[in-house]
């Protein structure tokens, strides 16, 4: 899963979220098949794992993307 | 603004998301590639990291693009020796001819040498929809 989380207070349609609050997460289409299988075995699953660099300029509140 | 993430171990995809409106709730996926599509046949798991540029596409034109390696393939875990997978379940199975080589990979899939076409490839993909613009050519594995 893709995480985004906003270093201030930021508000959007209406909700209001506080430096550190997830604002958008995102599960690609081709894992959502294999979440089963986290409760299925006792190994790690890797699904999104990759560095998401972004083009163009930063938005004017700076949004910290993970995975 | 686009982002673009692999899936490294997760799998053979790159996922570009349009999120140039400030309400994550408007964000969009923008485009999606598929390893072993056609176009990415060659296309592993997506280990490398997204690269953008602009390049020419004329004396007078140009246009943004992605830039990626071809990822990995998770047949290459078999060190340290090498076999024939020829049942191409990625282990080695009795009777699969296999090497010996004492801490390394010299002798890697020297019998199968067509399974080493995944991740071989450059991938040079339009920001804006994703398709292909330019590869490099490969040569026939022999």
């Amino acid at each position: 899963m893709l995480h985004v989380f906003t270093d201030s207070a930021v508000t959007f349609g209406g909700v209001t979220y506080e430096a550190g609050d997830e604002i958008f997460a995102f599960i690609p289409k081709d894992l959502l098949s294999r979440l089963e299988e986290f409760s299925l075995i006792d190994t790690h699953i890797y699904t999104v794992d990759g560095s998401p660099p972004f083009t163009g300029p930063a938005p004017e509140a700076t949004v910290h993307i993970t995975t | 603004m686009t982002l673009v993430f692999g899936e490294r171990s997760g799998g053979r995809s790159y996922w570009a998301l349009d999120v140039s409106k400030p309400n994550p709730a408007e964000w969009k996926v923008k485009w999606h590639i598929q390893g072993g599509t056609t176009g990415f046949e060659e296309l592993g798991y997506t280990w490398s990291k997204p690269f953008f540029t602009r390049i020419k596409t004329g004396s007078s034109t140009s246009k943004e693009v992605v830039i990626f390696a071809g990822g990995y393939d998770p047949m290459e875990d078999g060190f340290p020796e090498g076999f024939d997978d020829q049942n191409n379940n990625g282990k080695w199975d009795t009777g699969e001819l296999h090497g010996v080589t004492v801490g390394g990979t010299e002798g890697y899939d020297k019998w199968n040498p067509g399974m080493n076409t995944m991740g071989r490839g450059i991938f040079v993909v339009d920001l804006a929809d994703g398709s292909k613009v330019f590869t490099p050519p490969t040569a026939p594995m022999t």
